[in-house]
């Protein structure tokens, strides 16, 4: 870990410990739907039985204990529904509005990116809130001079790289796989709609994003192209957040 | 000149509708206005496949970014074909399905004729004529090929073998003169004699 990263946890450590223990719940539930799915009748019983009467106790015991740690700490961010509508302003989502807690921002962010990566096709991604959190107090940080395009821009470019979404490796992983898509796909839909100008007809914010994400999945190989060549989309997301 | 079914635009935070259509929300919420609008005229209902909307929306922004000219009186003429190619691509993703029309329809009326294509060449129309109003303060109409059976009963014929047909038929309702050949290629001559013609209409409109 980073010193960056490492001051940056030290204002939410109980999002680290949540994240710790999905973690660990997600590579349980992994190994257990492996399992699961594996021909036992190449295991000599009862060692098949036996280890699948494990696995299970293993998963049962990580889900006890990331509710508890839940019910302890309090759900640190409200991330199951959709922020209220008067939460993003005119021109979007405004890191400088002094009623903007980064950690309703957040639940937001991680709310968008949960809800796209699923329209694109993954429902079994892992995603950290604490990772979400340092996400947008970056922006709080860098937001003073920024357009909204340079914003989004940077919003999604450090979702991929600081590996929002764990276990999965964007810089090592093959651009055409389902993985890398949903994840480059996921961090362009949430930063459009966090960018995107409100007031331009009376659609819901679930609207909003459903319009995002189907214009990201429509510029997806633009958007792949130009950043394997290393080039900025900032110029990207100018033509996008006029046609949202 | 025949009077379009009525549409009632969205929001725009006071952009022009000219910028606006280009936006996907404005673009979803107009157009399910224009469906409302005629169903509760006409008894007609329709499922709208919000999915098939959006990518017939995105294809078009495509088309209109790759030709859109910079003469001003050009642009005038993109207008017309910009609505035009609009009719096309929503014929070709056809995103509504009628789902329920009055007993006894008469189908000598292009409306009860053809239900999904009335709808289609009435929002493109709507959103054209919008745009004039704004942009050149001309009020337009539909011309009488709008009205005629025998235009329809052609029109879908084409249009179901080949939607780009469909851009000839929008300038005839229009009350322009067709393009038959090339018909998604914008044409800066044509749409200047287009356009000339549209200019001497509204000025004649005004003088009667």
């Amino acid at each position: 870990m980073d010193k960056s990263r490492q001051a940056h946890a030290r204002h939410a450590p109980e999002l680290l410990v949540r994240d710790a223990l999905r973690g660990f719940r997600y590579a349980v539930r992994r190994s257990t739907h492996l399992f699961a799915n594996a021909d036992q009748s190449t295991l000599p019983q009862p060692i098949g039985e036996i280890t699948s009467r494990i696995a299970k106790k293993i998963d049962s015991v990580s889900q006890e204990a990331e509710y508890m740690s839940s019910s302890v700490i309090g759900g640190p961010l409200k991330k199951a529904a959709l922020p209220d509508k008067a939460f993003f302003g005119q021109d979007g989502y405004d890191p400088n509005a002094a009623d903007r807690a980064p950690r309703e921002a957040a639940a937001a962010l991680y709310f968008g990116l949960s809800w796209s990566a699923r329209q694109l096709g993954c429902d079994d991604m892992l995603l950290s809130e604490t990772i979400c959190l340092e996400c947008v107090e970056r922006l709080g940080n860098n937001a003073l001079q920024g357009s909204a395009s340079e914003m989004a821009d940077m919003l999604a470019c450090d979702i991929i790289d600081r590996r929002a979404f764990r276990l999965f490796a964007p810089a090592a992983a093959d651009p055409q796989s389902l993985r890398f898509r949903v994840t480059v796909g996921s961090a362009y839909t949430a930063a459009l709609w966090f960018f995107a100008p409100r007031g331009i007809a009376a659609g819901s914010e679930e609207d909003l994003l459903d319009n995002c994400c189907a214009i990201i999945r429509d510029h997806l190989d633009r958007i792949i192209q130009i950043r394997t060549g290393s080039g900025s989309t900032e110029r990207l997301f100018e033509e996008l957040i006029d046609i949202v | 000149m025949t009077r379009l079914p009525q549409i009632k635009f969205p929001h725009s935070r006071d952009r022009p509708v000219r910028k606006v259509a280009r936006s996907l929300r404005w673009f979803l919420e107009a157009f399910s206005s224009q469906v409302n609008g005629i169903s509760s005229e006409t008894g007609l209902h329709f499922d709208i496949d919000k999915q098939k909307l959006r990518t017939v929306f995105l294809t078009w922004v495509k088309l209109f970014e790759a030709q859109k000219p910079s003469e001003p009186k050009q642009k005038i003429g993109y207008i017309t074909f910009s609505a035009a190619m609009m009719l096309s691509e929503l014929i070709d993703g056809n995103p509504i399905r009628i789902i329920r029309k009055p007993e006894n329809a008469n189908t000598d009326i292009p409306l009860y004729y053809w239900p999904e294509g009335y709808v289609y060449v009435a929002f493109c129309m709507n959103v054209r004529s919008a745009v004039l109003a704004q942009d050149l303060n001309i009020d337009v109409d539909a011309a009488p090929p709008f009205d005629d059976i025998r235009t329809w009963w052609s029109f879908r014929e084409n249009a179901r073998e080949d939607s780009s047909t469909a851009i000839g038929f929008f300038e005839l309702f229009v009350g322009d003169d067709p393009k038959w050949s090339g018909p998604k290629l914008f044409s800066p001559s044509h749409a200047e004699t287009n356009t000339d013609r549209m200019l001497e209409r509204a000025q004649k409109h005004l003088t009667d």
